[in-house]
């Protein structure tokens, strides 16, 4: 795959290495191993935020950026703590 | 940008799930998991296993053994915030359904490392008590050993 978002070695007691490329889905963060040659593999290229997307989150349409969710997590929190909770 | 290193163990004592966890300490600085690595040091033995790294929030884990993460650059002069933590003596709680963020099948005689590309690792949110899980899909008593590194923001 051309631009690989990571890599994923695993190591055989026989001393057999086999490497996988990965992608790093843009609106769940999650990691996804691509089988070799296999470019089709990932859901989508998402147009808006510019990232590829797992199949899971390429059949939701909206664009949510994993940094938008990041963001409201933290802020949920930060509220949490400001009431005392 | 601080960069550190950890470790987390999971002994035969320990027939749960989770092999250790990686979680914020504050709110101060997010971090990214970008290289993990994981094998057993058991005797070898034709057992196949389904490795997960799962999301977890408001992580309490009975009697787990802190891991000072440890600067990859002596020099950087600052304390993570992250903790990593393994060996409880339960399964955690407050997994986050669903939210899994990596999963592979491997024999118990392999081994696995993955790296990430920079900003392509997993983001721990700056956020108390939240972030990721290294487990396995089933309770076992094998024994697992995973470093993992990464970088503060």
């Amino acid at each position: 795959m051309r631009n690989a978002q990571g890599n994923m070695l695993v190591m055989d007691p026989n001393g057999t290495k086999t490497e996988h490329d990965t992608i790093t889905c843009g609106h769940c963060n999650g990691v996804h191993v691509m089988a070799p040659k296999d470019a089709y593999g990932v859901g989508r290229y998402c147009t808006l935020c510019a990232r590829h997307l797992c199949p899971g989150c390429a059949q939701i349409e909206k664009c949510t950026p994993f940094e938008k969710r990041l963001e409201a997590i933290e802020r949920s929190t930060q509220l949490m703590q400001a009431m005392g909770i | 940008m601080a960069k550190f290193a950890t470790k987390l163990s999971k002994t035969s004592a320990n027939s749960f799930q989770a092999i250790g966890t990686i979680t914020c300490s504050a709110t101060t600085r997010r971090a990214e998991v970008y290289d993990l690595f994981l094998g057993s040091y058991q005797s070898p033995a034709d057992a196949a296993f389904t490795y997960q790294v799962q999301r977890v929030t408001t992580f309490t884990w009975a009697s787990a053994t802190a891991r000072v993460p440890n600067a990859l650059d002596p020099g950087n002069g600052q304390a993570a915030v992250t903790v990593a933590s393994d060996r409880g003596t339960a399964e955690p709680t407050a997994y986050t359904a669903d939210a899994f963020l990596l999963n592979w099948a491997m024999n118990q005689r392999c081994s696995a490392r993955w790296q990430a590309a920079p900003g392509f690792g997993m983001i721990v949110p700056a956020t108390n008590l939240a972030g990721i899980a290294l487990k396995l899909e089933a309770n076992t008593a094998a024994i697992f050993e995973c470093g993992a590194q990464f970088d503060e923001f």
